[in-house]
């Protein structure tokens, strides 16, 4: 009898212990985004979130990261990033063991004055003009770090043996101007540079306000290629939203964010879970024409399968902020993957603004692991 | 027997044509060991507390008073990409009893049975339409279900019976007050209070079940439709500012007003329609056939839908350069799910292996094919099913009046259960759809028992 009771007591007991509930375990992503900026507990101590690389006088922009070790899961990141040097834009090099943690940061050098970021490119060849900018960081088959990068006369590529920390230049640009190329209204810039699944080489990169691609067999030589074949002419690969009239929309609406210019591709191929392979492509999506001011920018997504056509994009913005942000770099390790990008900071006065790297996370992936130390050296 | 063969074979073919009504705990993994066991083909062959669900016109036949009580656990296994999403087990006791008796020389019974999960009683979860979520096995089926029936047997060939099922929904309030730093998010300080009720939703079930001839009987079961909401209320006031927030300071810059309101149908069960036959083909072996009939078609996904008004006037003196205020919400537009109706067929036999004076024993199996009610998910939806193939088998002990004070009997069941969701492959439209392709399947164990003492 004292048993039958027990039971009785135990059995509802036992349905009533709650337990957090799952289910929504490593669901499928693209893998960007949408992006959520880091909190305050997330990044380095004396850094304001979601900036992690910031220096008022260097006005750091154009981030672009690579994995610093060989160990896929590892966070730790390369960075090299544009700042203003004393005769022009150059490029710097930093690092964090963590993501998040930059050798450098204004944090940091509070730390350690002497932690200077080096210069690992300025502009010394004549077509380059004053300034370099745009870098685009890959790791090559041999190990060899190559980085593109934008001046002047078109884009040019830099190697490094030697880890990313000194690089000799190719003497002329890999992709010069287009001249017979309509729609290329500028130099081009912003390179972003991936190897395929086929071994082959792509690059985007940014004229006017759109976007193109040109490929290679070796990374050096390269060829536009047409982003629309049924037409006669060479087509960008992604042009902005067509303009929409603001009375148009309804209540709630608001006009396409990249209607006002497409710019800083970031070409991210992978193969997805069917094996398909997805061009995925972030970039800076502008709500204004180069000029306007203000002048409004988010991170936007845009993909296409197989290996050449135009792209599709995503509707909405993968990151906005309330400042300006621009010219996306991203990691995937082994947590939530992370995008870097340059956002005007206004935290300290909202009257007076200068670019600094920012970084968020992909909220599909998870949250970003613990925090490191700046690291010793670049 | 012609009339037999024709009848079975009319419910063959149903069978054959047919297809899942995983609705809640029990549609999923069944309810008791035995019938469990035998795929859920009980409807014109239950007598036990589990006639609540399966039919509770079977209640009449119960011969005395008898308690039931039992425990099953369902493990998914249930993957995207080859990576498991980790479904929360369904596991839980099952319980129940009998009360037969007569009223003006009817024999009548009244029934009760439960399924009382062990980690909560009901679980609310309201999802983006765009989430990936195995939506017959995430969420659904995470909660109690209770049943009370009432049945009558007014000739000896025809059982009537019915009742209700009740469930819980949920109506929330969700306050927000404080200051909002709109530089410096993680500087704001903000409070919040919720308030939420638990109310109870009833849903009816009714079932006849006619004796042809003592090897010949079928069934026919309804059960209605029900739905939970999920509604919750927020209101956000707060001081913007660009500064530390501290309150009323002279950092303000303007006053932020949010009101959201959202209302989610967090759980959907279609009405059903069983038409079952059980068919005792010799006094140890009886083959049991039944097809359900699922309304998909009304199904209405449990997607929350956002009503926003949001309201942030300029400071004096506008905004600081470079700020880019945030804006009304654009309104989310819930896309229709693609979802037919299905015809649910299951097969079960029972065989009497064992019959000695005292004791009995049972061998049991079954099999249910669910082909899955949901349409490609090419869009941005992404309500992940797969088609699924569920196996059965259990074993059954009846002791035969075991004691004095038992002149009924002791029966103890068990039963395993496998589902198999072969894998499908989810191809989107929109390359830059913000999920991509997927694969997604995988299968899930469930292992159970269920004892009863008949008085």
């Amino acid at each position: 009898m004292r048993l039958a009771r027990l039971l009785c007591l135990a059995l509802p007991a036992c349905s009533t212990l709650a337990s957090a509930g799952s289910g929504d375990q490593d669901l499928p992503s693209s893998g960007v985004g949408p992006f959520q900026a880091l909190s305050q507990t997330q990044v380095a101590p004396g850094d304001v979130a979601p900036y992690v690389f910031l220096g008022e006088a260097s006005a750091y922009r154009e981030p672009s990261v690579l994995p610093a070790t060989s160990d896929p899961a590892s966070p730790a990141v390369l960075m090299y990033v544009v700042a203003h040097g004393a005769q022009g834009d150059v490029i710097e090099r930093t690092r964090a063991d963590d993501g998040r943690s930059f050798y450098g940061d204004s944090p940091d050098l509070q730390n350690f004055p002497r932690h200077i970021p080096p210069t690992v490119l300025s502009a010394t060849l004549a077509w380059e003009g004053y300034s370099v900018g745009g870098p685009s960081a890959l790791r090559a088959a041999d190990g060899a770090v190559w980085l593109y990068y934008a001046a002047a006369g078109g884009i040019g590529l830099a190697r490094s043996g030697d880890g990313g920390r000194t690089f000799t230049k190719a003497g002329a640009p890999v992709l010069g101007l287009g001249f017979d190329v309509a729609w290329e209204r500028t130099a081009p810039r912003a390179p972003s540079v991936a190897i395929f699944p086929d071994g082959t080489w792509h690059m985007l990169y940014a004229s006017g306000s759109a976007i193109g691609e040109a490929t290679s067999t070796d990374g050096v030589a390269w060829k536009r290629v047409d982003g629309d074949p049924s037409s006669p002419a060479l087509d960008p690969v992604l042009v902005p939203s067509p303009t929409v009239d603001p009375k148009t929309l309804g209540p709630g609406e608001r006009p396409p964010f990249d209607e006002g210019g497409v710019d800083d591709p970031l070409l991210l191929p992978r193969v997805d879970g069917t094996g398909a392979l997805q061009v995925r492509v972030l970039y800076t999506g502008y709500g204004a024409p180069a000029g306007a001011s203000p002048r409004p920018s988010s991170i936007g997504f845009a993909a296409r399968y197989g290996v050449a056509g135009a792209l599709a994009r995503q509707a909405e913005a993968v990151y906005t902020a309330l400042t300006p942000v621009a010219a996306p770099a991203y990691m995937q390790a082994s947590g939530p993957a992370m995008l870097y990008a340059a956002q005007q900071n206004t935290s300290a006065d909202p009257g007076h603004s200068f670019p600094a790297i920012i970084a968020a996370f992909d909220v599909s992936g998870g949250v970003p692991g613990p925090l490191a130390t700046a690291p010793g050296s670049p | 027997m012609a009339p037999r063969v024709l009848a079975l074979a009319a419910v063959l073919a149903l069978a054959l044509a047919s297809a899942p009504a995983r609705a809640n705990p029990l549609d999923a993994f069944g309810f008791g060991s035995r019938e469990t066991a035998m795929g859920g083909a009980v409807a014109a062959d239950v007598r036990d507390f589990t006639a609540g669900y399966y039919n509770p016109a079977g209640l009449a036949l119960a011969h005395g008073f008898e308690f039931s009580v039992g425990y099953f656990r369902a493990d998914h296994s249930l993957s995207m990409n080859g990576h498991d999403n980790g479904v929360d087990p369904v596991r839980g006791l099952v319980a129940g009893g009998v009360v037969p008796g007569k009223l003006f020389g009817i024999p009548f019974a009244v029934g009760i049975g439960i399924h009382m999960p062990d980690d909560r009683l009901a679980r609310v979860r309201a999802l983006a339409q765009d989430q990936p979520r195995w939506e017959m096995y995430d969420n659904r089926n995470q909660r109690l279900w209770f049943g009370v029936n009432l049945a009558v047997s007014p000739t000896p060939w025809l059982q009537l019976g019915g009742g209700l099922t009740l469930m819980a929904a949920t109506l929330a309030q969700l306050d927000i007050s404080g200051d909002f730093d709109l530089l410096k998010p993680y500087s704001s300080s903000l409070r919040h209070q919720v308030d939420a009720n638990l109310l109870l939703v009833a849903y009816p079930q009714f079932g006849a079940r006619v004796e042809v001839s003592k090897d010949l009987a079928f069934a026919l079961v309804y059960r209605g439709q029900f739905q939970m909401d999920l509604n919750v209320a927020a209101q956000v006031h707060a001081g913007a500012a660009t500064g530390p927030a501290q309150g009323a300071t002279q950092s303000d810059l303007t006053t932020v007003g949010l009101g959201l309101q959202t209302d989610t149908i967090d759980s959907y069960l279609p009405q059903q329609v069983v038409l079952g036959t059980s068919w005792r083909i010799t006094d140890d072996l009886h083959a049991n056939v039944d097809v359900t009939w699922v309304d998909w078609s009304a199904y209405i996904p449990p997607v929350t839908r956002i009503s926003t008004q949001l309201d942030i006037p300029p400071p004096k003196g506008g905004w600081p350069s470079g700020i880019q205020p945030p804006s009304q919400p654009a309104p989310i537009v819930i896309l229709p799910i693609q979802i037919v109706d299905r015809f649910v067929p299951h097969v079960g036999v029972e065989w009497r292996a064992v019959a000695r004076s005292s004791w009995e024993g049972f061998v049991r199996g079954g099999y249910e094919y669910d082909k899955s009610p949901i349409g490609p998910q090419t869009g941005p939806t992404n309500y992940v099913d797969a088609d699924r193939h569920v196996i059965s088998t259990g074993l059954g002990v009846r002791l035969l009046h075991p004691a004095a004070v038992l002149p009924g009997d002791v029966r103890f069941d068990v039963h395993g259960q496998l589902s198999v969701l072969p894998t499908i492959t989810v191809t989107k439209e929109d390359p830059a759809d913000l999920v991509g392709n997927y694969t997604a399947g995988g299968h899930i164990w469930n292992f159970g028992a269920t004892g009863t003492v008949g008085f």
